[in-house]
C-alpha cells in the first residue's frame, strides 16, 4: 500500500454525519488523514487554494468523499465543476450520500464519478459499509495530484 | 298590368291575322272568278268570231262570189263582199233571234266601222234584241268594240257604248271586217262577290267577337296568375334579407333588389350605368374577376364566396355570394346573376369569437402550466422530504449505534470492576439503558419505513413511461407463478378470461396487477378454499381489468379510505406496510385510469380498474 499519502477529503453538511463517517473510519483503521469540510464552497476554495486556504500544504493525493444534498453548491454540481477542469479532473471522487434514487445515480455516473455509496441508516450496517469503504480505498491506485 | 294590355294587343294582332286571311282568300277568289268570267266571255267572242267568219267564207264561195271569172273581169270586190256580208250577217241575225242570250247583262255585239262611226249591227242579250246603232269613232265609249275593229282580241273592263263599266272579251271578224264583243255588266260580276264578302265579313267579326270574349275568358286567369306570379316573386326577391342582383358579362348591373339600399346605403340601379366592381373592395376585385371567369368557363355555380363591399358611407361590408351564370336561348352564357348575404355581423362575431377562444386556450395553456409545475412541485415535495428526512435519521441510528457501542464497553467494565455499584445503577445498566436504546432504534426503524414508502410513492410519479403494446395475459401468468407458492398452499382456484393486449408501460401494468393479484392471495379468507378470477370489460374506449376473490372482503365503512397512504383496515393479522393500494392507484391515475372496488365483507372483493384504449401513447407519459 503506497497510499499512505492520500489525503481524503469528506464534505458533508451535517457535522453528524462527518463525525459518524470519521469515527466509523477511523474505527476500521484508516490512518490517512482525513480533512472534514462543510460545504461545497469550502472544497472549491480548498481545491483551488482560495480565501482561507490560500496558503494551504501543497497535496499529493486527493480523494473526495462528497455529499449530494447540500445547501449552496449541492454534490453534483461540485462533481461537474472539478470533473470539468483539467487541474482537478483526475481527482477521484467518491458520491456519499443518502439519496438512492435512481436518476441521480445515472447523473452521478454519467458526469464520471470514481463511485456511489448510500449511506445506510441502520447502524450496523452503516459500520459494515464504512468498513468496506476504507478497505475499498486503500485497494485503488490514486494518482498524484500535482 | 302591362301583360294585360300586352294581351289585348295579341287578341287583336289575330283579328288582323283572321281579316287580312279573308281579305287575301277573296281576291285571290275574286281574281279566280274574273279569270273565269273572262274564259267563258273570250270562249263565246271567239267561237261566234270563227262561226261567223266560218259562214261568210262559205257564203263568199259558194253563193255570192263568182269564182269563175278571172280576177280581172269581176266587178268591184267590195260590192261583192257587201252582198256576201249581208247575207252572213242576216243568217247570224237570224240565228241569235233563235236563242236566249247568256247572263242577266251578258250581251253580245257586233259592229263595223261606217263613216268613221261604229255601227253596231246587231245587240244581243236577254232583255234586248237590237239591230243599227251607231256611234263616233273616237268617243271614250265602246272601247271594247273600238280594240275588236283594230284587229285586237283580248279581255279588258271599260266602258261600254252605254257608258256602263262591263267585263268584255273582243275578238276582230276577219272576213267581214267586223268586231264581235261578249260582254257582261261588271256589275253584275262585282255584285254577288259583294254580298258575299259582306256576309263573310260580317260571320268573321262575329266570330272574331266570340273568340275575343272566350280568349278573354281564358287568357284573363293565365295573365292573372301571370301578375300574382310576378308579384309573388318580386315581393320575394325585395323582401327578403339577401341582396339580388344580376349583370351583364361586362360587369354592369342589370338588376339590383331594393335590399342593396340597406346594404350599400343606396341601389346602384338608380345610377346610371354602375359597374358592380365600382361595389368592391379595391383588394377584392381581382378574387372576383377570377371567380366570374371560373363561373363562365365552367358553366357552374359558385358558393360562398367571401367578399368585401364598400358602401356609400366608405365602410365595409362581408358579403357572401352566390353566382350563377345566366344563359340566353342559345345556351351561351350572356352575364351573372346571384344573391349576396351580408354576413359583417357574422364575421365581427366569429372574429370576437376567435379572439375569445385564442385568448381561452392561452388561459388554458397557462393554467395547464401552472398544474403541471405545481404536479412537478408536489412530486418534488415528497422526494425532498423523504430526502431529507432519512439525512437526520442516518445520524439518529448512527450516534444510538455508537452509543450503544460505548455503553457495552462501558456496562462490560461496570460488570468487571464496580461488582458493589448502587441497585439504581445496576437496573439503568441493564434495563432501562438498553431498552430506550432498543425503542430508539425501532422507532428510528419504522420511520425509515414510512420515508421508504413515500420515497417510493414520489417514484411511481417520476418514472418515465415506455408506453408499448402489453398483452395482459401474460402478465397476470408471471404475476401469478411468482405467487406460485402462496396459491398452492391456500388451494386457490384462478379463473382467467380471455385478456386483451393494451398499449401501455409494462412495468407499471406489472406493479399494479402483481400488487392487486399479491393482496387477493395474501387476503383471502382462511375459512374456505380461495377462487380467483380475472377478467377484461373492452368498449369502444376503455377497458375496465376486474381481479375478483371471495376472501374477507372489505367492509363498507372502510372502502373509501382503502386506497389512502398508510391506511391498513380490517383484521391487522397480515403484514403489509398500507402502501400497496396507494402505489397503484397511483399508477393506475398516471396511465389516466381509474381504479374501483366492490366488496362485501366477509364474502370477497373485486378490484377493477379501467384504462382509455388508445393507439398510441396515453394517459401520462410522466416526463418531468
Amino acid at each position: 500500500m503506497n497510499n499512505s499519502d492520500l489525503t481524503l477529503i469528506l464534505v458533508d453538511d451535517d457535522p453528524a454525519h462527518s463525525t459518524l463517517i470519521k469515527r466509523n473510519l477511523i474505527k476500521c483503521g484508516l490512518k490517512n488523514e482525513l480533512l472534514l469540510l462543510n460545504s461545497g464552497q469550502q472544497l472549491l476554495d480548498y481545491i483551488f487554494c482560495k480565501h482561507q486556504f490560500i496558503n494551504r500544504e501543497p497535496l499529493q493525493k486527493v480523494l473526495i468523499l462528497l455529499d449530494i444534498n447540500m445547501p449552496g453548491i449541492n454534490g453534483i454540481e461540485i462533481l461537474k465543476t472539478l470533473k470539468a477542469s483539467n487541474l482537478t479532473s483526475k481527482i477521484p471522487i467518491f458520491m456519499l450520500t443518502s439519496t438512492d434514487e435512481p436518476t441521480e445515480i445515472e447523473e452521478c455516473f454519467s458526469l464520471v464519478c470514481n463511485a456511489y455509496v448510500i449511506k445506510p441508516v441502520e447502524h450496523k450496517e452503516f459500520s459494515k459499509k464504512m468498513q468496506q469503504l476504507g478497505d475499498f480505498i486503500m485497494l485503488n491506485q490514486i494518482p498524484q495530484f500535482l | 298590368m302591362k301583360e294585360n294590355k300586352n294581351l289585348y294587343w295579341l287578341a287583336g294582332l289575330m283579328s288582323i291575322v283572321a281579316l287580312a286571311t279573308l281579305v287575301v282568300v277573296y281576291f285571290v277568289l275574286w281574281q279566280t272568278a274574273i279569270a273565269q268570267k273572262k274564259a267563258d266571255l273570250v270562249h263565246i267572242a271567239q267561237s261566234q268570231a270563227r262561226l261567223i267568219e266560218a259562214i261568210a267564207r262559205f257564203d263568199m264561195r259558194h253563193n255570192r262570189v263568182d269564182w269563175e271569172t278571172p280576177i280581172g273581169e269581176r266587178g268591184p270586190t267590195s260590192l261583192l263582199s257587201e252582198r256576201a256580208g249581208a247575207d252572213t250577217f242576216s243568217q247570224i241575225v237570224d240565228a241569235h233571234k233563235r236563242y236566249q242570250g247568256f247572263g242577266e247583262t251578258g250581251e253580245i255585239l257586233i259592229a263595223g266601222i261606217e263613216d268613221a262611226q261604229i255601227l253596231f249591227l246587231l245587240r244581243h242579250g236577254s232583255q234586248v234584241f237590237e239591230e243599227n246603232k251607231s256611234i263616233p269613232l273616237d268617243s271614250e265609249l265602246a272601247e271594247p268594240m273600238r280594240r275588236a275593229l283594230s284587229n285586237l282580241s283580248g279581255t279588258m273592263i271599260g266602258l261600254d257604248y252605254e257608258g256602263s263599266e262591263v267585263l268584255a272579251a273582243y275578238e276582230p271578224i276577219d272576213v267581214l271586217n267586223l268586231g264581235i264583243v261578249a260582254k257582261v255588266n261588271f256589275d253584275e260580276v262585282k255584285q254577288p262577290f259583294i254580298k258575299a264578302g259582306l256576309i263573310t265579313l260580317a260571320i268573321t267579326v262575329v266570330i272574331i267577337l266570340i273568340g275575343g270574349v272566350f280568349f278573354r275568358y281564358f287568357a284573363n286567369p293565365i295573365a292573372q296568375q301571370i301578375i300574382d306570379n310576378e308579384r309573388k316573386f318580386r315581393s320575394l326577391v325585395e323582401n327578403i334579407s339577401e341582396w339580388i342582383w344580376e349583370i351583364d358579362l361586362d360587369g354592369h348591373l342589370i338588376y339590383s333588389s331594393p335590399q342593396a339600399i340597406k346594404i350599400f346605403g343606396f341601389n346602384p340601379t338608380d345610377k346610371a350605368e354602375t359597374s358592380f366592381y365600382s361595389l368592391i373592395q379595391a383588394e377584392d376585385i381581382e378574387m372576383l374577376q377570377a371567380s366570374f371567369e371560373a363561373c363562365l368557363v365552367q358553366r357552374k355555380s359558385l358558393s360562398e364566396l367571401d367578399c368585401i363591399f364598400v358602401t356609400e358611407s366608405n365602410q365595409l361590408v362581408h358579403l357572401e355570394l352566390n353566382i350563377d351564370p345566366v344563359t340566353n336561348s342559345q345556351g351561351s352564357v350572356n352575364g351573372f346573376r346571384g344573391i349576396g348575404h351580408d354576413v359583417t355581423e357574422r364575421v365581427a362575431k366569429e372574429q370576437e369569437l376567435k379572439r375569445y377562444r385564442e385568448n381561452l386556450e392561452h388561459m388554458v395553456a397557462e393554467r395547464t402550466e401552472e398544474l403541471e409545475q405545481i404536479n412537478t412541485e408536489m412530486r418534488n415535495f415528497a422526494y425532498i422530504i423523504s430526502h431529507d428526512l432519512r439525512s437526520p435519521l442516518v445520524s439518529i441510528t448512527g450516534f444510538t449505534g455508537e452509543l450503544k457501542e460505548d455503553f457495552d464497553l462501558i456496562s462490560e467494565c461496570a460488570i468487571k470492576k464496580l461488582v458493589s455499584c448502587p441497585q439504581e445503577v445496576k437496573e439503568a445498566l441493564d434495563e432501562r439503558i438498553p431498552e430506550s436504546i432498543y425503542f430508539i432504534n425501532s422507532a428510528t426503524e419504522k420511520m425509515n419505513h414510512l420515508i421508504h414508502s413515500i420515497l417510493t410513492l414520489s417514484r411511481a410519479g417520476r418514472r418515465e413511461f415506455h408506453f408499448e403494446p402489453v398483452n395482459l395475459a401474460t402478465i397476470v401468468n408471471e404475476s401469478l407463478a411468482s405467487l406460485a407458492y402462496q396459491i398452492e398452499q391456500f388451494k386457490v382456484t384462478v379463473k382467467i378470461d380471455e385478456l386483451p393486449t393494451m398499449v401501455t408501460d409494462k412495468l407499471a401494468m406489472e406493479q399494479i396487477v402483481g400488487n392487486l393479484l399479491g393482496n387477493a392471495v395474501k387476503y383471502l379468507s382462511p375459512d374456505r378454499n380461495g377462487v380467483i378470477s380475472i377478467r377484461a370489460e373492452i368498449t369502444e374506449y376503455k377497458t375496465t381489468i376486474h381481479i375478483k376473490d371471495n376472501g374477507r372482503g372489505i367492509a363498507q365503512a372502510d372502502l373509501s379510505r382503502i386506497f389512502d397512504l398508510f391506511k391498513r383496515v380490517g383484521a391487522q393479522d397480515v403484514v403489509g406496510d398500507g402502501m400497496g393500494l396507494t402505489y397503484v392507484q397511483a399508477l393506475v391515475r398516471r396511465l389516466g385510469g381509474k381504479i374501483n372496488c366492490n366488496s362485501t365483507l366477509n364474502e370477497g372483493s373485486d378490484f377493477y380498474f379501467s384504462i382509455l384504449n388508445q393507439d398510441g401513447a396515453q394517459g401520462d407519459k410522466g416526463n418531468e
